[in-house]
């Protein structure tokens, strides 16, 4: 074993002569993987920035932590029913109070939202999910504070909305126009009564800034004659950590609280997000890996390249004694060589790369304006660190170079030994 | 030492056979100094192969040294001619990576010769050639004969039973040609390893101790001198 050790030496310091020499060749293939690798890691970056940045706005602005339902809502949620209620929403309340999870109680409803031309530029309407937060409490939950772009929220008793951005530039909206907003009560009765906008929000998240319409609960309450109850009460943890495990006491809590409603954690309430989200990359990675194989193809034409070109010091080399693995090992050496430069290479330009990514991001809006693409992020894109995928990127760019020298060298090794002394 | 019997090779390139050795016997003791002469296209290169353990002929027997070589296995035979065996070749066929010193050296640490005997044996066999103070040269900055002094130097330093030159000279002008002769016959007399070497050239021809001439395939005379 120490002596196939060191014949092991041999080969490597023998592939590492062949690197040297051939530098140009050798830093050229190298570029080409490095290439490769720094879209990886930058995409990968990206997205995965983009996914936790997402994941977070997603909670801050819109789903919270978790959230309790009365437990025929959900399976009804298209319809925005107001008839699945929380019937007793104080002593819920209370009980989270005295675990000091910071909760709140809303009201989301489907209304028609109706507008006329003068204030705005046109007539119009447009079906839309609105919804009554009692302030105080949701300001606890949600952080949506210091996102108003103008204005103020609406105070308690007073008929006022607030706007999402988007929503409010979609309608020509601006501070104190009005609002007409056609809906039906909790038993059924249309119900159609103006608001005035009193503030205009933005926030990170673009869904929310292209659908908020937000009432004091207690106008809606009243509006809707729902006697108390609310449709759903939010939550937030400070921690962004295991949901579920988070969640199973507040499960136990609510079970006994009240057994007619159910806790739902944000990933259940983004899933549809988080599915998009996923589907995306997926199609994100498949296109990483189409920029590697290129690459790869690249590695795999240097190494044929250089057994054509080496065929007859091949040949002496198999004259001279090296069995056909050891000539195999000394070329899967210099690939594997050409690899890990390549992939030290890579990770040095992703970490340039990503150092400005997540520094300083991209800000998409001078390119796409107020645009959803799909992720619940509206303004910059940051990278965040991703390091097992610098490590995994040495090791690809080490192990595919390896593995996909074989084929070739072995192809090379079929030429009898004759032949490759007589090749010119 | 060697023993070469009925041994016969047929080329097939498409629908054309060609036979390059029709039937060759040949026994060689140790020590000698043997040239295979002929045309070209006699067959020299073919049998060398075949004694060197490179290529297989299609019938016969090849023994070298007690061992049946044409019943060996492609890595036994590659040990074989690692420890047994010397190449000269007409393309000197140095590796350009090397320099002359680690050309020569490469063949004995293939034999796991520890570093301090490798460099003293290499050191003391490129001098006998006459490449002292070249050692570090790539072979890009040596001359032909240079090259093939490497070459010599290269499948001697192992001590082999055999050394085979496959026209060592072809590619060498005559002075040149002559001095990498004598070399090879002063290493054959000094160490007693035997060399067979093929060639064209009468001048060459009459280096040998002993001539076989080789004509389509078959062996012609083999005579003594
Ligand atoms: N790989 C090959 N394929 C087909 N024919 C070959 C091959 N190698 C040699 N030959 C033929 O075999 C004959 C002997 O060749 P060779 O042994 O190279 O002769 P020499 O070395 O004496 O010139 C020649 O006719 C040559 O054309
Ligand atoms: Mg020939």
């Amino acid at each position: 074993m120490a002596k196939a050790k060191l014949r092991m030496g041999y080969l490597f310091s023998f592939a590492v002569k062949n690197l040297m020499r051939y530098k140009k060749r050798t830093l050229i293939t190298a570029s080409a993987i490095a290439y490769g690798l720094l879209m990886f890691l930058l995409i990968d970056g990206m997205l995965t920035g983009a996914d936790k940045e997402s994941e977070r706005n997603l909670i801050w602005y819109e789903t919270g932590s978790a959230r309790i339902y009365n437990k025929e809502y959900w399976e009804n949620r298209e319809n925005v029913p107001v008839k699945y209620t929380i019937d007793n929403p104080d002593e819920i309340m209370k009980a989270l109070d005295d675990r000091n999870i910071k909760a709140a109680p809303r009201i989301t409803f489907g209304a028609e939202m109706i507008i006329y031309e003068d204030p705005y530029p046109e007539s119009g309407n447009k079906f839309v999910r609105a919804v009554g937060v009692d302030l105080d409490k949701d300001s606890q939950v949600f952080q949506l504070q210091d996102k108003l772009d103008e204005g103020r929220f609406p105070k308690a008793g007073e008929f006022e909305v607030v706007i999402g951005s988007w929503l409010a530039k979609d309608l020509g909206a601006e501070l104190g126009y009005p609002i007409t907003v056609s809906t039906r009560s909790k038993n059924g009765f249309i119900q159609t009564f103006d608001v005035e906008i009193v503030g205009i929000l933005t926030t990170p998240n673009p869904i929310v800034n292209k659908s908020t319409l937000m009432m004091p609960i207690d106008i809606v309450d009243e509006m809707l004659l729902m006697e108390g109850s609310v449709t759903e009460i939010n939550m937030a943890f400070s921690e962004i950590g295991d949901i579920d495990k988070q969640l199973a006491p507040i499960q136990k809590l609510i079970a006994d609280v009240s057994p007619s409603n159910e806790v739902l954690s944000w990933k259940i309430l983004g899933a549809d997000y988080l599915a998009i989200a996923s589907a995306k990359r997926e199609g994100t990675s498949s296109i990483i890996g189409l920029v590697f194989l290129i690459a790869l193809i690249g590695i795999s034409n240097t190494m044929l390249m250089s057994l054509f070109e080496r065929r007859r010091e091949i040949g002496t080399m198999r004259a001279l004694g090296m069995t056909d693995f050891e000539v195999m090992i000394s070329f899967l050496f210099e690939a594997g060589g050409i690899g890990l430069l390549g992939g030290i290479l890579g990770v040095i330009l992703g970490i340039g790369a990503n150092f400005y990514m997540v520094n300083y991001g991209i800000d998409f809006t001078s390119l796409i304006g107020d645009m959803d693409i799909g992720y619940r992020i509206a303004t910059v894109f940051k990278s965040i660190w991703v390091i097992p995928s610098y490590f995994l990127s040495v090791l690809m760019g080490f192990g595919l170079s390896v593995l996909i020298a074989i084929l070739p060298t072995r192809k090379a090794l079929k030429v009898s030994i004759t032949e490759c002394l007589r090749a010119e | 030492m060697i023993q070469v019997k009925d041994v016969e090779r047929t080329y097939v390139a498409g629908d054309t056979k060609v036979h390059a050795l029709k039937g060759v016997s040949l026994s060689v003791k140790e020590g000698e100094f043997l040239s295979i002469a002929g045309p070209s296209g006699s067959g020299k290169t073919t049998l060398l192969n075949i004694i060197g353990c490179i290529d297989d002929a299609d019938k016969g027997d090849v023994i070298i040294d007690q061992v049946d070589v044409r019943s060996k296995k492609p890595d036994e035979l590659a040990v074989f001619r690692r420890e047994k065996l010397g190449f000269v070749f007409q393309t000197f066929n140095l590796i350009p990576v090397m320099s002359a010193y680690e050309n020569v050296e490469m063949v004995l640490k293939l034999l796991k010769i520890s570093d301090a005997e490798a460099r003293e044996r290499t050191m003391a066999i490129l001098k006998e050639v006459g490449l002292e103070g070249m050692e570090d040269r790539r072979p890009s900055r040596l001359s032909g004969g240079q090259q093939q002094r490497v070459a010599i130097a290269r499948a001697l330093v192992k001590n082999p039973t055999l050394v085979l030159a496959d026209e060592p000279t072809a590619n060498l002008d005559s002075v040149t040609g002559k001095a990498v002769l004598d070399i090879m016959k002063a290493m054959n007399k000094k160490y007693g390893t035997a060399f067979i070497f093929s060639t064209h050239d009468k001048m060459v021809m009459d280096f040998a101790e002993r001539l076989v001439m080789l004509h389509d395939g078959k062996i012609e005379s083999d005579k003594r001198r």
